[in-house]
């Protein structure tokens, strides 16, 4: 039961989609082939589940959501760039059967594989037989169902060429989002974080402006507001809802017809208000992408899974400024979860968590990475998350540097435990938060 | 014109060039996203090391040059279409354009336009009314500031040169002999800035110049870009294993204080680590009351800990430090780089356009209207910038007047 739940948003937005998508293209032969796709998406994932196992049957998915998401900005680029055309297109032209088809093919696909991994357990391998056939057939059944209730989708509401591309890119998303594992928003957010710090960083430089002990408190303050910690939501937000607003606008923007060769009033402005009026229901596509793109976000932002995260158990050093921290005493650190520790040197204050990875080695980091806020990390199954950008990091990357993995400590197992210097880890943890909390060399 | 050259200026002026590169710019930026931390820098490296990519990048600023050239071009024919010139094709200039037949009489109808607001002028054969003021000059000012910022950002991609050095009181500033006589900090808290900084140096045949923070000064073509402030104290230090003692001037990066910087002992395996403390009074770099907190390593053991005064001395466990006297110092980029004032120019042209377009297109748009007699037909065209449908309107109210009857070629 709680199986079927997770998937019934997916199966929804797959309702929504299909009817759509029939009415736009080619009717009956459209649904047949989406739910042709769905059957396969869900299968030939499996078989991925199944066979290749980690994280690789994720990443050919998440790829091709980001070069979609991608095309859909082109997409609304060029839509915007065309309305503002003195010539603009009459109309949109109707696809042939064989592109009808592959393209509900293809989002057929797409749909049933982003939908199986929301069953993919945690812990890896395939999804079991009963709800693998089921969502099979619900995908199916939904797809073909759809075409009936495509007959009561009024004409004027169905979308076309670049607004039905946008709702189906959109719904896409929201699938997507659902699964930790596919998620495009948290990466969006945590890029445009790096971009601002890095383009604030680069601008001070190449503009020559002084660095921050030089600024008034209150303008550096300001300043401030770039390296904050909500920059990167707001920054993702705006990119993600971008390509369709930039739709709806070229919509909006689209040149009333020239009415000047008509000699009577009232027949000019019958023409203009119907145009306008028919400009108006074409907003409805955007509009509700809108209300997906807003869904995958919030999905991204607040999933469902619950993570290891255990309170952080205050160590102190020893004379020479080790701190040791017994491997098998009230914490067991070889039991494969993240067991986090603070250490107070005067004022100084670290957090850090120590693991057990996949191969064997207990490894010790930073709880923080060198990009984001030090917001800290949980444990969910087969990978630790920063809770700032919501990024997924596979258990056996813990204990290597870079990008958003958490930043490596030395550490050294002698006998029976784990020994790290405290200066060592008070220095890198000032470091790191003192970087991500001001930008580059503008905290120093 | 040939079909080539016309083609090479239809895409030189194509509204699609910029927003093509910098579309290829941010795949290219997306790429690298997913295989540095710091892609932006990353992207501007590989940019300056890729003429291909460069040639690509000044695209941007050679069509918007052309599309200056062109808009310019078709400004003027409309100006001089409306002010009656004979000879002008106004074909393409304006927004709506209607044939009507040629016994349509609109010679009468200037009046009622200029009751409506309209500046009208009746010439023999046309009839021109305009009201508003045209939107042209922010447009001018956009693209003359795009030109100027992808011209400085090329510039500062392809040639700027930076060269980190110590500015030293006392010492010449490098690649000169201009002496630096002085450094002074001061809290003088401006719009934007809480602190002045004032270098002042004595040049070589005379003279004495003063560097700020900003705008920078600029050096034998280089600017002077202060980054860090520092201190210069002359360390007098005496241990068991040194017992003849060391001198010498240690330049700091300890500011503000707080900040560490460590110095090694040249010859010998003790390492200062020093850092400013704070005090209570004014800024200890402006007032030159500074106290230096330090500790002395031997290998990677602390051997002694400590603070002295600059002017004081202090000993304890066999050591001996004194710092006599002190010296400011500035960790200086000294920077050439042809594209900063570019950049800074282009920002003004395109704050000024902005202050011009925003009041413009919201209040006083240009809206024109052009009813030309030609041989065998009357022309009427209009133009309303923001595509204002009032003024639609009375452009049709104007046809339903002079040709009352259904027709017309749109």
């Amino acid at each position: 039961m709680l199986t079927a739940l997770k998937v019934i948003p997916q199966l929804l937005c797959w309702a929504v989609l299909v009817p759509v998508m029939c009415r736009s293209l080619t009717g009956m032969s459209t649904a047949v082939a989406a739910a042709a796709g769905f059957v396969a998406g869900v299968a030939g994932e499996n078989l991925l589940l199944a066979y290749v196992g980690g994280e690789l049957p994720f990443r050919p998915l998440r790829g091709i959501c980001g070069v979609i998401f991608l095309l859909l900005w082109g997409a609304s680029v060029w839509a915007l760039y065309r309305s503002g055309s003195t010539s603009p297109e009459s109309g949109q032209p109707t696809p042939s059967p064989l592109a009808s088809g592959a393209a509900a093919l293809g989002t057929g696909v797409l749909a049933g594989a982003l939908t199986l991994c929301r069953l993919a357990p945690l812990e890896g391998g395939a999804v079991r037989l009963v709800p693998y056939l089921t969502l099979a057939c619900a995908g199916a059944a939904v797809a073909l169902g759809a075409a009936y209730a495509a007959r009561f989708l009024p004409q004027r509401l169905v979308p076309r060429g670049i607004p039905l591309v946008a709702l189906v890119v959109s719904a896409l998303m929201l699938m997507a989002c659902s699964v930790q594992r596919l998620d495009l928003f948290s990466p969006l957010s945590m890029e445009v974080m790096k971009f601002v710090h890095d383009f604030v960083h680069q601008f001070f430089e190449s503009m020559l402006i002084p660095d921050h002990p030089f600024f008034r408190a209150d303008v550096w303050g300001y300043i401030g507001l770039l390296f904050g910690d909500k920059v990167g939501l707001w920054g993702g937000l705006a990119l993600w809802y971008l390509p369709v607003l930039l739709i709806a606008l070229s919509l909006r923007l689209e040149r009333l017809p020239s009415v000047a060769h008509i000699r009577q009033g009232a027949a000019r402005r019958k023409l203009l208000a119907s145009f306008i009026h028919e400009r108006r229901l074409r907003l409805a596509a955007p509009l509700l992408a809108l209300v997906f793109l807003t869904g995958a976000a919030y999905q991204s932002r607040f999933p469902a899974t619950e993570y290891w995260d255990p309170k952080p158990v205050e160590v102190s050093a020893n004379p020479a400024g080790q701190i040791a921290i017994p491997k098998k005493g009230e914490i067991d650190l070889e039991d494969g979860k993240l067991h986090k520790f603070s250490y107070r040197q005067g004022s100084r204050e670290a957090r850090f968590f120590v693991m057990l990875t996949p191969a064997g080695q207990l490894v010790t980091t930073l709880d923080a990475c060198a990009i984001c806020q030090p917001e800290g990390y949980g444990q969910a199954g087969n990978a630790v998350i920063c809770y700032y950008c919501r990024t997924l990091i596979p258990l056996e990357t813990v204990g290597k540097p870079g990008g958003c993995n958490p930043v490596p400590v030395p550490c050294s197992v002698k006998g029976d435990a784990v020994v790290i210097d405290g200066m060592t880890l008070v220095n890198t943890w000032e470091s790191t938060v003192q970087v991500t909390a001001h930008g580059k060399g503008m905290g120093k | 014109m040939s079909r080539v050259t016309a083609t090479a200026a239809r895409v030189a002026t194509s509204p699609a060039v910029t927003p093509s590169v910098l579309a290829f710019f941010l795949l290219l930026y997306v790429g690298i996203a997913f295989g540095s931390n710091e892609p932006l820098t990353a992207l501007m490296a590989i940019t300056r090391g890729n003429p291909a990519l460069i040639a690509l990048l000044a695209l941007i600023p050679l069509s918007g040059a052309a599309r200056l050239v062109a808009e310019t071009r078709d400004f003027l024919r409309r100006r001089r279409a409306l002010s009656g010139a004979a000879g002008i094709d106004a074909g393409g200039l304006f927004d709506d354009e209607v044939a009507l037949p040629e016994e349509s009489a609109f010679e009468e109808e200037g009046k009622r336009l200029e009751e409506q607001g309209y500046a009208v002028r009746a010439g023999s054969g046309s009839l021109a009314a305009r009201r508003g003021l045209s939107l042209f000059p922010a447009r001018v000012l956009y693209l003359s500031g795009m030109v100027l910022l992808f011209c400085g950002i090329l510039l500062s991609l392809t040639g700027r040169a930076t060269h980190r050095q110590v500015v030293l009181e006392g010492e010449a500033l490098p690649v000169s002999r201009d002496l630096v006589r002085g450094i002074v900090l001061k809290e003088e808290p401006g719009l934007i800035l809480q602190r002045t900084l004032d270098i002042a140096v004595a040049g070589e045949g005379g003279g004495e110049r003063h560097f700020g923070l900003y705008p920078p000064g600029t050096h034998r073509g280089h600017y002077l870009y202060p980054r860090y402030l520092g201190v210069a104290p002359l360390l007098r230090f005496s241990a068991p294993e040194l017992p003849g003692g060391f001198e010498q001037f240690a330049v700091l990066s300890i500011y503000p204080p707080g900040k560490e910087d460590s110095f090694q002992v040249p010859g010998s395996p003790y390492r200062f680590i020093f850092q400013m403390a704070p005090g209570d009074g004014p800024d200890p770099y402006a007032s030159g009351k500074i106290t230096l907190q330090f500790r002395l390593l031997k290998g990677e053991t602390q051997v002694w800990a400590g603070s002295a005064n600059v002017g004081g001395e202090t000993s304890g466990d066999g050591y001996r430090l004194a710092l006599p006297e002190f010296r400011r110092a500035v960790v200086t980029d000294f920077v050439r780089d042809a594209g900063v004032p570019l950049i800074w120019s282009a920002s003004a042209l395109l704050l000024l356009s902005l202050c011009w377009f925003v009041p413009i297109r919201l209040l006083w748009p240009r809206q024109e209207i052009l009813v030309v007699r030609h041989a065998g037909a009357v022309v009427a065209r209009s133009r309303a910038e923001g595509g204002r449908r009032a003024h639609a309107g009375r452009f049709h109210e104007l046809l339903d007047q002079v040709h009352p009857r259904e027709g017309g070629t749109p």
